[in-house]
């Protein structure tokens, strides 16, 4: 009976002992748990933060613009592998600030250097001139403003790129049905603030001139968007657009703002299929119409070599005290035949040079 | 293990006790400690939660007061701004070296970084317009003014932005953190809840280890009382305290029990037997007196009477007739004297020489003894009456039954040494006992001969007597056959 006894109690004291035992255990790991959890919320937040030797101010012409968005992401993307931060100046504030404004924030940040989409205009030479003066190296992307003392200019060669417009043209008028005696009107609209789209003008122009007199007559015209916020400019594409009884048989976009605009109100008012719209840049948008066919073909940006040139001529200035003027990047005619290829290569001729 | 476990055994009752108090309460206390550093730590973060909000609100307001001050300064010249201006100035200084410095992929630290670059410009350029205005050069001062209004309203926007983007971040921080209290008062629950039954866990087991050899011993002690001592089994000494002490002077009380209770049943035992014996000798000595006086009738007033006789034949001049009733009186008297006693040999030996002196008066001298006797031997004490039965059993079934007057017939009484024993012999050459009787005699066993005991005091009472006198360290032994006479050899011890 005793040993009955002492066998029960003994039962209960391994009982008591072990949940003793799993509750220390679960104590033990749950103040790990909570350890971690509160040492990875300290109030210097749980992001991992990351220190370069340099830091770079990226400003662009507009912020939603789909091409400059891309190009800053390479640019911070390509900027971390070789030890600077690109930073884009003037974002997450409270206040939208101009460009003005951006290059003397950057000025007064005491940034590295300066990326700047150029514009080719006299007000952003002079604030490329006080960036310069107060020690901080200018590249300028995209477009150029060679009036300036920015160190080197990145971006795509114009005249090539007018001259492949003309070609996408010249092919668009022939698949138009017209025949010889026949005009095709074609459409080509500017943005004001751009003065290296007037090059690619006088070499679509050139290229059109050139082509087999055999075919339909093309005519060339040009309309200028002022506006240089993405709400006014798609509203003034709106404008323009609506003002055509008949659209133009080719409408010919060189900005990437103006080619979602454009594409956007074909749609609207129902008329896709009554133009070939050229477009620029192979944002998500553009990229879709093509498939459907709504966009005949468009122009894109290798916008990481892009990114490596402007870091690379950043760092090299920096380093070596001078660097090239001109770096020439590549870009690729995206039409519905080669969307396809290169879906089926897994994107891999997107850096090809056309 | 093994020896924290030996040393706590060996432990003072009373230290015990304190030992398991004071580590059930150092548990207790080293619990509340972690418990208390644990909250505080949690404490201490959250303060630290708002802290660069606070920072960054400071940095505004010294920035506010620097443009105040530079304003009125640059207004007025007052000497009371130019102080302020000064004042906040350095204080902006050393909150400025708290800020980051460096370039980094963390927005809010990159911010941090611009606000303080874009700040020590401000600085500097309120300071270039704090010396043009001492210089009275006006188109200066103005234009650096400008200047420094919009690195004031960059910096506001810059300020507030970060504040806000800070906030966001500590408020989810904060969230975070109080989520985090909440946890920890649920683990700290949890801790107190495990601890607690830890404590009384500990405090069960080991009160258990020290009342446990109490509750065996009092246990025992019932075992002790309810059943016989002797069944008990004593108990393991495991402890050397107090209680050890006790288990082990209630181990040696228990053996004491066991070794008196053994004794006293020995003592009885012994008694026992010792009552038995004394009665069987008396019983036997009852017996043959009984016998002796059956046969004697009297024998006081014989002996009298005899007395009387032996006078008057000495009176008379009959010698030996005198000498007849002497022996005859020394018989008798003898009787009556040495009963129950214990004798020399040689007194034996002389009621033998009267009895033979009676016999061979009454049967004319047929009766031939003789006696072969180692003298260093009288002196050794006997039972009383062993010797004359003896021979008067010879004489009754030898001499007695033999044939008249044959000069064959003889008793010899020899008394000599064996292997440190005195032997008394009786032999005859008589017709001697069947070996059936001899045996009987020997197995103490009654014989059908002894039908005509009540005329002598018999064998097997003589045997007896000697049993019971020497506890069976005698020896008897009958040497006889039919026709072969007897011969009886009584070994008595010599001490």
């Amino acid at each position: 009976m005793k040993h009955k006894t002492f066998d029960r109690n003994r039962l209960i004291l391994i009982l008591l002992a072990s949940t003793s035992l799993a509750l220390l255990i679960a104590t033990i790991v749950g103040l790990i748990y909570f350890y971690n959890r509160v040492n990875d919320y300290g109030p210097g937040g749980n992001e991992q933060i990351n220190r370069y030797k340099h830091v770079y101010a990226f400003i662009a012409d507009d912020t939603d613009d789909t091409l400059s968005n891309s190009l800053y992401k390479d640019l911070v993307e390509y900027g971390k592998a070789n030890d600077c931060f690109v930073e884009r100046i003037g974002s997450g504030l409270a206040s939208n600030y101009s460009k003005s404004d951006l290059f003397n924030i950057a000025i007064y940040s005491k940034v590295d250097g300066i990326i700047v989409q150029g514009d080719g205009t006299a007000a952003t030479d002079a604030l490329i001139n006080k960036a310069d003066k107060a020690g901080i190296p200018v590249v300028t992307v995209l477009t150029d403003n060679k009036n300036s003392s920015r160190k080197s200019f990145i971006g795509m060669n114009d005249f090539s790129v007018g001259t492949d417009y003309g070609t996408q043209i010249i092919n668009a008028a022939r698949e138009s049905g017209k025949g010889a005696g026949e005009t095709v009107s074609v459409l080509i609209l500017m943005n004001s603030q751009y003065s290296n789209q007037n090059t690619i003008l006088s070499s679509i122009q050139e290229k059109v001139a050139t082509a087999n007199p055999v075919g339909p007559q093309i005519k060339l015209s040009t309309e200028s968007i002022t506006s240089s916020t993405a709400f006014s400019i798609q509203e003034n594409v709106k404008d323009l657009l609506d003002g055509y009884s008949t659209l133009p048989d080719v409408i010919v976009c060189l900005s990437d703002i103006n080619t979602r605009s454009v594409y956007q109100c074909i749609v609207e008012s129902n008329r896709v299929g009554s133009t070939r719209i050229l477009g620029y840049y192979d944002s998500d948008t553009v990229t879709k119409a093509i498939e459907r066919g709504s966009v005949y073909a468009t122009f894109t940006v290798a916008t990481e070599q892009m990114a490596k040139f402007c870091v690379d001529a950043l760092n090299e200035y920096k380093e070596m005290g001078n660097v090239s003027a001109y770096f020439s990047t590549d870009y690729e005619l995206i039409t519905i035949q080669t969307l396809a290829a290169r879906q089926q290569q897994g994107g891999k001729g997107k850096d090809e040079e056309t | 293990m093994k020896k924290l476990n030996s040393y706590f055994r060996n432990l003072k009752l009373r230290h015990k006790l304190v030992l398991v108090f004071l580590f059930a309460t150092l548990l207790s206390l080293g619990i509340n400690v972690f418990v208390y550093v644990n909250l505080n730590s949690i404490l201490n973060k959250m303060d630290a939660v708002y802290s660069s909000n606070i920072s960054l609100n400071n940095i505004s307001d010294c920035l506010e007061k620097i443009q105040t001050s530079l304003t009125g300064y640059l207004e007025t010249k007052g000497t009371d701004e130019l102080e302020a201006y000064y004042k906040y100035s350095q204080e902006m200084n050393i909150q400025l070296s708290n800020m980051n410095n460096l370039p980094t992929d963390n927005t809010s630290k990159l911010t941090e970084r611009n606000i303080r670059k874009m700040t020590e410009n401000y600085l500097s350029v309120a300071d270039a317009a704090v010396l043009a205005k001492r210089g009275r050069n006006i188109m200066e001062y103005t234009k650096r003014y400008e200047e420094c209004r919009q690195l004031y309203d960059y910096l506001n926007v810059y300020i507030y932005s970060l504040n806000n983007e800070q906030f966001k971040n500590n408020s989810e921080n904060y969230q975070t953190l109080m989520s985090s209290i909440q946890y920890s008062e649920v683990l700290c629950l949890s801790i107190f809840a495990v601890v607690s039954v830890m404590n009384v866990l500990l405090i069960i087991i080991m009160t258990g280890r020290i009342t446990m050899p109490l509750t065996t011993l009092a246990e025992k002690a019932n075992e002790i009382s309810d059943k016989s001592p002797e069944k008990v089994e004593p108990l393991d000494v495991r402890y050397n305290d107090e209680i050890g002490t006790v288990t082990k002077a209630f181990n040696q009380m228990l053996a004491s029990i066991k070794e008196y209770i053994r004794r006293i049943r020995a003592q009885m035992v012994t008694e026992s037997a010792m009552k038995e014996k004394s009665l069987l000798m008396e019983n036997h000595l009852k017996d043959a007196q009984l016998k002796y006086l059956q046969a004697q009738i009297n024998p006081h007033f014989l002996f009298n009477t005899l007395n009387a006789g032996a006078q008057l034949a000495m009176m008379e001049g009959a010698d030996r007739t005198n000498e007849y009733i002497r022996n005859m009186a020394d018989f008798f008297r003898y009787n009556v004297k040495k009963d129950n006693e214990v004798v020399k040999i040689s007194e034996e030996i002389g009621l033998v020489d009267s009895y033979i002196y009676i016999l061979n008066v009454r049967f004319s001298g047929e009766i031939k003894f003789r006696k072969v006797i180692d003298e260093t031997l009288l002196d050794v004490r006997v039972p009383s009456m062993i010797i004359q039965p003896l021979v008067e059993n010879s004489v009754k079934y030898s001499a007695h039954d033999s044939d008249e007057g044959s000069d064959e017939n003889e008793i010899v009484l020899s008394l000599y040494k064996k292997e440190d024993m005195a032997c008394i012999e009786v032999s005859d050459n008589g017709p001697g006992m069947p070996k059936e009787t001899v045996e009987k005699i020997l197995a103490r066993e009654k014989t059908g001969s002894d039908h005509d005991e009540t005329k002598g005091i018999g064998l097997n009472n003589v045997i007896s007597r000697l049993d019971l006198f020497y506890d069976g360290n005698e020896g008897v032994d009958i040497i006889s056959g039919v026709g072969e006479g007897t011969r009886i050899i009584i070994k008595i011890p010599m001490e």
